[in-house]
């Protein structure tokens, strides 16, 4: 059959898309174009489906072979996505292209070079962009996915050129070739696809039992296991995109450095989880004496209650959690945690399964419990056993971690209503980290002792030219919001925003001191905003 | 779901199942469908099928949708296929947006084809009908539209009742009724019941959902918490969107009802999602303007839509921008349209159907001052303001006693800014609940009979002269001598004549209604218009008789005065006013009164003494030995959005500056500080806004299109800083205005130098 409106080989497709082209070019000469926008939102399904594993396969080629690293937080976010998304199974087509479109966009940042040639060419585009070609297509899958409905002519051509056109530009789609060897289904030499079949091939891919589907690069091979497998049928061979629901997470990180991964991973997020020794190395480990004492005194005076320290970054509080950690405690049980950005720590259940793991409270009797069911079991324990949480890093805490259903500050606020005892400490800040105490120990000394705590708040916080010309305006003076902005009109020379300017001072709120000035007939009050240190201008 | 379980069956099954799929009137599942649900439940008992209802409307509308007449296919289609990839797990944070849309082009959509029917039929000869639809087309909301269709005095009811000789025309009528009477395609227990999908009637008491006219009614309370911003769950939109599923297809019965418009020489069939070309009605359409919409019944003309529906422009280039709009507001004085595939407002001169409109509505006659309903519907700003409502009996009390002995006396009630002066004027008027429905003659049980104003700087409500047409309609409807061919005259002077003698004259029936007296509450005399030599101010009656009181209330600076309002009440015998004495100035709430306004909040659990103690303090800073009501609105605003919770009193703001500023910051920044642009330009506004309206100047302001919907989406989450009147929308309080801007001069008493 021919395919004159094919601007390349489509025999040369992977057989799954290229199966489903046969299908659609059949019905559109048997019962012409207006019968073919279903037929045509299976091809755009078949080719968004293939090219998600095939990101997939870039992604592990490219954290196997060294390119990218597990430890840069983006490519650990990406596994733990496709993680995420083997379990879920049945993945939405949304899916597959938000998954294509972060592992391209990592794999542009990295300036790493994809193995499928063409592929890094794609514009994934971004959700809701109405003039890009992926989700034009998307669009019309959609359309057509969900009921037979039908459509003009006009609007069914239009994304089948658009579609023809995309896949040309993946030039690695219809020249590069899937190699298959698996003794356990009879393949003892390599066949390979091409020209709507298989054949043998003398071209040998490198010896692997648990990777088996490759595409060849000239003379290099990528693994599309176990993304793509091959079948067999009555003897006849084909390759397939794998059923997510049949890959185990062992198999799907089958390569040993994934699967080393992998392992501490589920380990640590079952609870068996120590960040005591990163703590430890932190610059100071003992606060102050003053601060020492207060904290002494709290944790004797407020036992089982929840103690927040509240302060300045850089004046002694990030010596709190290693000072508890190492001093002899009178609890029975000490559990510090450190919430740091896209780590564990950050984790709603890492906590509580912590909390599990090291108390050893009473199997749970429900089958799916609640935060609030797990926070109730543990109090068994805290009845009969002192225990003391130590928390650092709140600001942190309050971002989801992973489509989790709840935050650590969720947990802690929780666990606020438990007879434990909690000490928490924090940066002043605005009351979005909203952290529940029993008693407040309020921290203001100014003097800096660690500046590379004060610097890392700074680079954090400062993100924008907006918040740095704030901080050059406020470590000369104090001002009001209003004195404020009618500076950063003459210096932007544009009219600012008030409100935009009041959420960065709340954004910047941990590196700023901030008092309430009531005028002299007491009628009228401000606040007033300036630098809690001069180092913070530095 | 539909085709794994289609799958199960055998092929012939399947075959026959899609024959009965083809008939759009079959709305309940066939016979013989159920019957095969049996036999296969039987054979097969590990199986478990989805409830046959379920499966088959969601087959039948499959199979239908795209038969359905545009743009109401292409957006329930939209909407069918955005509901099941929410199943699949994709997110539409829109979706409750488009439930919303659907169903009121389904409404306005109907009401219109409706409207015609009359108009093509019987050419405007009912004079009560045509007032009904000329008031309608004024400012048409959801309700209104359904209820020009639907209601006891609307078209449908109407046109039951006369003699219809066109069988198509009958056909259309009797397919509305049935659709209306149709008991929806659910399963009763596992779909209604399980997800307690019900009505609520005006007194608050459950109605079980039965009939179509029953899901519409579900479904526009749904709209209306939307777009207020009542707080929904993911639950609430999944039952709206179910029922809205179950009137989509009960609707199918409506497709042999086709819409076509002539182009030049070619004409279009408007059917699901895109419009198809077919000539053969050509020669029939010969006559309609290029771009008309017609209805047909399969090959019969009915009758042309335009000017309520019309087309944006051409439709022969097949672009899903271009759009149907639909007529949103339309009077001689302004008309305009909304689009429904993107939710554009147009205004009828752009259309160019501003001049057909005119024609079109001189064939509606309606006997002069038909659509004038001078009553003031106070209803939403009462609702509003008595939210939480605790305490003041000391001011109740005195407020009974002295109507009770101060007959023919004026009674003030003076308070400053924010302590709550118009909670008790709302808290009355919903204790007293006067009835805003002219045919509504239902006594009240109370011995006087109430008459309310509450006087604002919206919709002219602070002009003497919608002030006392209000209370003099509203008098007149209470004694009965209410006409509606005689409307209260548009001249001040008169009325203020009308208005005391009314008031004067009206004791012997009192006397034949069984009433002691008649009560006049008009509130905050601060916000009326000084610009005007009569204003409501100087129009209140200086004599009235004993069965009359007045009760005013306004607001005073610190030192308990008012000279702006206290000077033009010298009219007003100094012995004829009496202050009182638990209101001059009316103080902040007690403390026993925050803790009562804390178990309200809380649901009926009682504060902690702590919780009690914090608010109180935080509350009374200013005030000392009184909390401010307006620090309490921000702390019940901040529990509703779980912001503060009343068990932890450290999330407690401690001023009414700490509230202002944590709710300030809370709110979303999205979309370059939208939220806080459009609170600010309200802050700055005289009058009420819309999302309309804000669409408009934020898509100039920016340079980027907004729609009514991003609007609404925008305003949801600070749906507790606005007070709403319908669909308008102002700042909640004054004193929040003064915390966003500062001292707002009034413009033109300004320019007059007031």
């Amino acid at each position: 059959m021919n395919y004159p409106n094919w601007t390349f080989d489509i025999t040369q497709l992977p057989p799954t898309l290229f199966h489903a082209i046969e299908e659609l070019e059949e019905e559109r000469n048997t019962n012409g174009v207006a019968s073919t926008p279903d037929e045509t939102s299976d091809v755009i399904e078949q080719l968004f489906l293939t090219l998600g594993r095939l990101s997939m396969a870039e992604l592990w080629h490219a954290t196997t072979n060294g390119i990218l690293q597990i430890s840069d937080r983006s490519v650990l976010s990406l596994l733990l996505d496709s993680r995420d998304a083997s379990l879920q199974g049945q993945l939405t087509m949304g899916r597959w292209v938000g998954l294509s479109r972060n592992i391209s966009k990592v794999m542009r940042e990295h300036s790493v070079p994809t193995v499928l040639n063409g592929f890094d060419s794609i514009d994934w585009g971004t959700f809701g962009d109405a003039t890009n070609t992926v989700n034009r297509l998307i669009d019309f899958r959609n359309r057509f996915a969900h009921g037979s409905f039908s459509a003009p002519e006009e609007i069914i051509n239009t994304h089948y050129h658009l579609l023809i056109e995309f896949i040309h530009q993946i030039t690695g789609l219809y020249t590069q070739a899937i190699v298959a060897m698996e003794p356990s289904l009879g393949l003892q030499t390599a066949i390979k696809w091409g020209d709507g079949a298989f054949s043998q091939t003398t071209h040998t891919p490198p010896a692997n039992t648990s990777n088996t589907v490759w595409l060849q690069s000239g003379s290099d091979w990528m693994s599309l296991s176990p993304f793509f497998v091959t079948t067999v049928t009555e003897g006849n061979y084909n390759f397939e995109l794998s059923d997510f629901c049949k890959i185990s997470v062992t198999g799907l990180f089958n390569a040993s450095i994934l699967a080393q991964w992998q392992n501490k991973y589920s380990q640590e997020y079952q609870g068996n989880i120590d960040r005591g020794p990163l703590i430890q190395q932190r610059e100071h480990t003992t606060p102050p004496n003053a601060l020492q004492q207060v904290l002494t005194q709290g944790l004797q005076e407020h036992r089982g209650k929840t103690i927040q320290v509240i302060g300045y970054p850089g004046t002694g509080l990030d010596s709190v959690l290693p000072f508890v950690q190492s001093s002899t405690s009178t609890f029975d049980h000490v559990i510090v945690w450190d919430i740091q950005p896209g780590d564990l720590t950050q984790s709603a259940n890492v906590l509580l399964n912590k909390l599990e793991h090291d108390l050893q409270p009473p199997p749970l009797t429900q089958k799916r419990p609640t935060l609030q069911d797990r926070a109730l079991n543990l109090e068994s324990v805290f009845t009969t056993q002192s225990v003391l949480l130590v928390v650092d890093g709140t600001e942190f805490g309050n971002a989801h971690y992973r489509y989790e259903a709840n935050t650590v500050l969720e947990v802690l606020n929780e666990l606020v209503n438990y007879s434990l005892t909690i000490l928490i400490v924090s940066h002043f800040s605005d009351q979005r980290n909203q952290v529940f105490y029993d008693e407040q120990i309020v921290w203001d000394q100014t003097e800096i002792i660690s500046s590379n705590v004060l610097q890392s708040t700074i680079q954090r916080l400062c993100t924008s030219t907006l918040h740095k010309q704030i901080i050059d305006v406020l470590k000369t003076q104090h001002c009001t919001l209003f004195d404020l902005c009618d500076k950063l009109d003459t210096i932007t020379q544009t009219t600012v925003f008030e409100p935009e300017i009041e959420y960065a001072l709340w954004h910047l709120r941990p590196l700023l001191k901030t008092t309430i000035k009531v005028n002299d007939d007491q009628t009228q009050s401000d606040r007033v905003w300036t630098v809690f240190s001069s180092e913070v201008a530095q | 779901m539909i085709e794994e379980t289609l799958a199960l069956f055998t092929a012939s099954e399947q075959q026959q199942i899609e024959m009965w799929a083809t008939d759009c009137k079959q709305i309940q599942p066939p016979k013989g469908l159920k019957n095969n649900w049996k036999t296969f439940q039987k054979q097969n008992p590990s199986v478990t099928l989805p409830d046959v209802e379920r499966f088959w409307r969601r087959y039948h509308l499959s199979k239908q949708l795209d038969k359905m007449a545009y743009p109401l296919s292409s957006k329930a289609i939209l909407f069918i296929q955005q509901q099941s990839m929410i199943e699949e797990g994709e997110s539409f944070p829109q979706f409750p947006y488009l439930i919303t849309t659907l169903t009121s082009l389904i409404a306005r959509q109907w009401c219109i084809w409706g409207i015609q029917t009359y108009i093509s039929l019987f050419n405007g000869s009912d004079a009560t009908l045509n007032t009904t639809i000329v008031k309608t087309l004024q400012a048409p909301t959801d309700n209104q539209w359904w209820a020009l269709l639907t209601g006891g005095n609307g078209i449908l009811k109407w046109l039951s009742k006369q003699s219809i000789n066109s069988p198509d025309h009958q056909f259309l009528v009797d397919t509305f009724q049935s659709i209306i009477k149709q008991v929806p395609t659910w399963n009763e227990a596992n779909e209604r019941d399980a997800n307690a999908i019900q009505n609520l009637s005006s007194k608050g008491k459950v109605q079980s959902i039965r009939t179509i006219q029953d899901v519409v009614k579900f479904l526009l309370r749904y709209r209306n918490a939307l777009i207020h911003a009542e707080p929904l769950t993911t639950q609430d939109t999944a039952n709206a969107a179910l029922a809205l599923e179950c009137w989509l297809q009960a609707s199918l019965s409506l497709n042999p009802f086709i819409l076509r418009s002539k182009i030049g020489d070619k004409v279009f069939e408007l059917q699901g999602m895109f419009p198809t070309t077919d000539n053969t009605f050509l020669p029939q359409l010969e006559e309609t303007q290029d771009r008309d919409l017609v209805l047909y019944h399969n090959d019969t003309l009915l009758f042309s839509l335009s000017p309520l529906m019309t087309l944006a422009s051409n439709i022969d280039v097949i672009d899903e921008a271009e759009d149907i709009f639909f007529i949103n507001k339309g009077s001689i004085q302004s008309l305009k349209y909304v689009g429904f595939v993107n939710g554009e407002h147009k205004d009828g001169q752009t259309l160019g159907s501003y001049d057909t409109f005119k024609k079109y509505l001189a064939t509606i006659p309606i006997p002069p001052g038909g659509t004038d309903n001078p009553v003031i519907d106070f209803r939403d700003f009462a609702d509003d303001k008595s939210k939480y409502f605790v305490g003041r009996s000391a001011v109740l009390n005195e407020i009974d006693q002295a109507i009770a002995s101060n007959g023919g006396k004026y009674v003030f009630l003076k308070a400053l800014a924010g302590m709550g002066k118009s909670a008790i004027m709302a808290h009355l008027y919903q204790t007293h609940h006067p009835s805003t429905d002219e045919d509504d003659t239902t006594e009240q049980e109370s011995d006087s009979i109430w008459l309310f104003h509450f006087c604002m700087h919206t919709n002219g409500r602070d002009q003497a002269l919608t002030a006392y047409r209000s209370l003099i309609v509203q008098l007149q409807m209470h004694l009965g001598t209410y006409s509606k061919k005689r409307k209260p005259s548009m001249d001040i002077k008169e009325l203020k004549e009308q208005f005391q003698t009314l008031l004067n004259g009206a004791s012997e029936s009192l006397e034949k209604l069984g009433k002691k007296r008649i009560v006049v509450a008009i509130d905050a005399l601060d916000e009326t218009s000084f610009v005007e030599e009569d204003s409501i101010i100087t129009c209140l009656p200086d004599f009235i008789q004993e069965h009359v009181t007045i009760l005013c209330s306004y607001r005073v600076a610190n030192d308990g005065n008012n000279q702006r309002v206290e000077s033009r009440l010298q009219h007003i015998p100094i012995d004829k006013q009496t202050i009182l004495s638990n209101a001059n100035p009316l103080n902040g709430l007690s403390k026993d009164d925050v803790r009562d306004f804390l178990q309200k909040v809380g649901q009926g659990a009682l504060p902690s003494a702590v919780m009690h103690d914090t608010v109180w303090k935080a509350a009374s800073k200013d005030l000392i030995d009184f909390a401010d009501p307006f620090y309490l609105r921000f702390v019940a605003d901040g529990v509703e959005k779980k912001q503060y919770f009343l068990t932890r009193p450290e999330t407690i703001p401690t001023s009414l500056n700490g509230a202002f500023e944590q709710m300030w910051l809370a709110l979303p920044s999205d979309r370059n500080f939208l939220a806080h642009r459009l609170l600010v330009t309200l802050g700055i506004m005289r009058d009420l806004g819309d999302d309309e309206l804000f669409a408009e100047l934020f898509t100039r302001q920016f340079n980027e299109a907004f729609t009514h919907e991003d609007i609404a989406s925008i305003r949801r989450p600070i749906g507790k800083l606005l007070s709403y009147d319908g669909d308008r929308y102002g700042l909640f309080h004054d004193r929040f205005r003064f915390f966003l801007v500062g001292e707002q001069k009034d413009p033109i008493a300004e320019a007059l130098a007031l």
